[in-house]
């Protein structure tokens, strides 16, 4: 940080920053670019909702599974092996007739990664962390969501060390579909809760 | 970044002060990915190690049953033996 | 701080741009700031409040008006100049241009360090967020600030962001999840049947008055 006052007047162009703290850090020994997109790569191909979505299949077919699911959300989504950063305390919150839950981050972006991945864009952004912890319903359905006014609707800030993943609730007609095929049916957006299947 | 509850017997500590690991835990996943990257391995062949890493010992972080499935992944096939690994020296830390 | 990024019940961003899927890099530097921020926090273990941190202090009008990875860009090249790694002359320099940084870190530790791990308050219990309003890090949301609610889930002890990103080291704090009312925080503009849970570190919250 710096009190100088004869920076030049012109912005750098965002590649141009970025390429110019990427060297210094590749000059000084702190980073390694080949090392690091292995890491990337993992973000890329091996985090994502098919993750969430096993969970949520499990749970949805296994009533002894889902009961430690929302006892120790950690515990039971480590059984299926998706564990790691943003993901070291998870809390599984359950769709119901009567209550319904949507997660947000306020104050930054926080989101489970072993399960969902990393977030998406409109989830960081301002217009959603604005409006979601203020007029989820009005939110929700212009996000073609429409909550009856006597479910609860719950807004989740992911404001400390929790992250959540939204259970929801089995549609119906599912009864004959195999785990495999549940999993296949939930969305990412269930699973953050401005969704409903 | 933690996430897991303290208690005071769980934190780990070194005289008194607090020890991280972020860089080895970083270089277990570096280390995993590319390895099932150049054995052209799905990734669900580690992710069900890990499974089975995680079920012995819950408690551990996550970074140590990421080791763990690590080193029995490159055991079974037929990379190392657990003497070669238990005999090999901590290298240099190297920038990741 | 009250930063611009403290976001909860801000008016005027308009409607959600909502996509049901996207690539997770719209261009090569975001996959290029991502990449360096994961490396420098892999090699300098900064605390995640200490990273969150360095973006709150962002100019408000290049918080808002930046892509996301810009903020990890500004981010990371703001705790590599204040670690000593580099200049804001030599990030000019490389970069051909103004190389913008975060404004100074005004944060201050409480005189009082003393680890809590046993609970102070139990589920049902009312409570109030104090007006908390601190210069450096905090994990208290303004909207919920001087607001009363009731504690319905205990999270356990973990290591207070406000302290820990200002250098204190990791000091225990029991994180309650706390119910909300939309009323309570919205007032005449909130409505029935919406609650706001908020997860809340011990050090924020006192007997209700």
């Amino acid at each position: 940080m710096t009190t100088d006052h004869h920076h030049p007047a012109e912005l750098a162009p965002v590649e141009a920053r970025v390429a110019a703290i990427e060297s210094v850090l590749v000059e000084k020994g702190i980073i390694d670019t080949d090392a690091l997109d292995a890491i990337v790569q993992h973000f890329e191909t091996n985090l994502g909702p098919m993750n969430g979505a096993k969970v949520v299949a499990r749970a949805w077919t296994d009533p002894a599974y889902k009961e430690r699911l929302l006892s120790d959300g950690t515990a039971a989504i480590k059984e299926l092996g998706f564990e790691g950063p943003e993901g070291e305390y998870m809390v599984v919150v359950e769709n119901t007739p009567k209550v319904h839950n949507l997660v947000v981050c306020t104050l930054c972006s926080c989101y489970p990664w072993p399960t969902l991945g990393l977030p998406p864009k409109w989830y960081k952004a301002p217009a959603y962390r604005s409006r979601a912890i203020r007029e989820p319903r009005k939110l929700l359905a212009e996000m073609g969501t429409d909550i009856p006014a006597d479910v609860e609707i719950r807004v989740q800030d992911s404001s400390a060390e929790a992250r959540y993943l939204v259970l929801p609730m089995r549609p119906e007609g599912t009864d004959d579909m195999s785990e495999e095929q549940l999993a296949a049916i939930v969305t990412r957006d269930s699973m953050i809760g401005v969704q409903r299947l | 970044m933690t996430g897991a509850p303290l208690d005071d017997a769980s934190l780990p500590r070194d005289n008194g002060e607090l020890v991280f690991e972020a860089p080895w835990q970083a270089r277990a996943l570096a280390l995993a990915v590319a390895l099932v990257d150049k054995l052209d391995l799905p990734w669900e062949v580690f992710r069900l190690r890990l499974m089975a890493e995680i079920a012995k010992d819950p408690q551990r972080p996550y970074y140590e049953s990421w080791g763990a499935a690590l080193e029995s992944m490159v055991v079974d096939l037929d990379l190392t033996t657990p003497a070669a690994l238990d005999a090999a020296a901590p290298t240099e830390r190297a920038p990741l | 701080m009250d930063g611009v990024h403290d976001l909860g019940g801000l008016d005027g961003f308009g409607p959600v741009e909502h996509a049901t899927s996207e690539p997770l890099f719209d261009e090569d530097w975001e996959r290029r700031a991502f990449r360096l921020m994961i490396g420098w926090i892999a090699a300098q273990n900064p605390s995640g409040g200490r990273f969150r941190h360095s973006i709150e202090r962002m100019a408000p009008e290049h918080y808002l008006s930046s892509p996301y990875y810009e903020h990890w860009l500004t981010g990371a090249a703001t705790m590599a100049v204040e670690a000593g790694v580099t200049t804001q002359d030599e990030l000019d320099r490389r970069a051909g241009g103004h190389f913008p940084l975060s404004h100074p870190d005004r944060g201050v530790l409480p005189d009082d360090l003393t680890p809590r791990t046993t609970p102070r308050f139990a589920v049902g219990d009312e409570v109030r967020v104090r007006q908390w309003h601190p210069p450096g890090h905090t994990r208290a949301p303004r909207y919920v600030q001087g607001r009363r609610g009731t504690v319905v889930r205990i999270d356990g002890a973990h290591s207070i962001d406000d302290i820990e990103a200002h250098g204190g080291g990791s000091v225990a704090d029991p994180v309650y999840s706390v119910r909300f009312t939309s009323r309570e925080l919205w007032g005449e503009a909130g409505a029935d049947g919406d609650v706001m849970h908020v997860d809340l570190f011990e050090r924020y919250l006192e007997e209700p008055r």
